[in-house]
């Protein structure tokens, strides 16, 4: 009888051992409500979770955690204890990268829409517990990004600061890229100008949801960057600095009446500050 | 008659003590992670960042509109 107990508790735990790890929603509190082609989640890839949780948290002020002792390799990111983005290893050797994820409502048909369209899937769709159905992937000139549907719906818009405020694909082949995220995802197009530069603003259901400008980057290929919203650009830009991270442009009055300032963290991974009133 | 009933105890202290080590070891054994079934496959490659980027400023006027 005592045998058949302990059976009992070994097997019953055992199979509580193997429960799937359950990762956090994107949302504070299920929303049900899908913000599909915009940007609602980034995700940092890094080698070094450790390094790159300390120098986030010191810049920001974001909390920075593990979800699970059964994946060490994963952290979720909280701002005022909002999830707004997660922190996944990467093999080592390759330098930091943010990875913008756009809501879709069937990540498997949009995965299968842009590989149409000339992008690779680095991860086919894989489904995520507690999260909901993602995959990453490439465009034909090399940015990544990721496409997922939610379980949770989409976290609602932020103004917040040290919140994301944009995003901008920097492309060394404009038409191209607008190309495809155009037949992939649907968007409308406008051409705008500031100073003599072009600049094109792709909107969803009339939502700016991202922009797309000549690669400024002379010595990189095309890849998506992120935007976060600060009061003090230079302030910052002083303090990615000082916590290791690199200047790559400091606030200018030329450019945006220097509310914009250009930075990567420690490793690499290049982010902007912009100072956004509205 | 207590060496009996310490021997007992010990055996059961080592029992619990293996089946946490064991719940330990395999907690999600059998499920996917982010970090293997996703962090693995974002290989950024020769096209990713691997250098300082260097500005023209003639060319950026970025951020959000």
């Amino acid at each position: 009888m005592q045998k058949k107990s302990l059976l009992f508790l070994f097997v019953t735990l055992m199979l509580w051992a193997c429960k799937p790890v359950q990762y956090p929603a994107i949302t504070e509190s299920p929303t049900e409500d899908y913000r599909y082609h915009e940007f609602v989640w980034h995700e940092l890839g890094t080698a070094n979770m450790t390094r790159a949780s300390q120098f986030y948290s010191d810049l920001f002020g974001w909390e920075i955690s593990e979800v699970s002792r059964a994946d060490r390799d994963y952290r979720i990111i909280t701002n005022n204890g909002k999830p707004i983005g997660g922190i996944i290893r990467i093999a080592n050797g390759q330098k930091n990268q943010w990875v913008g994820v756009l809501s879709v409502e069937d990540a498997t048909a949009k995965m299968n829409d842009a590989t149409t369209n000339g992008a690779n899937a680095l991860v086919g769709t894989t489904s995520i517990p507690g999260r909901g159905t993602m995959a990453i992937m490439k465009d034909g000139q090399g940015a990544v990004y990721g496409i997922m549907h939610s379980q949770s719906g989409d976290p609602p818009r932020s103004r917040n600061e040290n919140e994301w405020l944009w995003m901008e694909l920097w492309s060394d082949n404009v038409d191209e890229s607008v190309q495809h995220y155009q037949h992939t995802f649907g968007y409308e197009i406008t051409e705008r100008e500031d100073d003599g530069k072009p600049y094109w603003v792709m909107t969803t259901d009339d939502v700016p949801a991202m922009g797309v400008t000549k690669n400024p980057a002379e010595n990189m290929t095309t890849q998506w960057i992120p935007y976060i919203k600060v009061s003090d650009p230079a302030a910052m830009a002083g303090r990615v600095r000082a916590l290791g991270g690199d200047v790559i442009l400091q606030p200018r009055d030329d450019i945006r009446n220097g509310t914009v300032a250009v930075v990567t963290d420690q490793d690499g991974a290049i982010f902007c500050l912009q100072k956004w009133d509205q | 008659m207590k060496k009996k009933q310490l021997a007992t105890t010990i055996k059961k202290i080592i029992l619990g003590c293996s089946l946490l080590m064991m719940v330990s070891v395999m907690e999600g054994c059998a499920n996917m992670h982010m970090s293997t079934s996703v962090g693995v496959g974002m290989s950024f490659g020769p096209y990713g960042p691997s250098v300082r980027p260097v500005m023209n400023v003639g060319v950026y006027s970025g951020g959000r509109w």
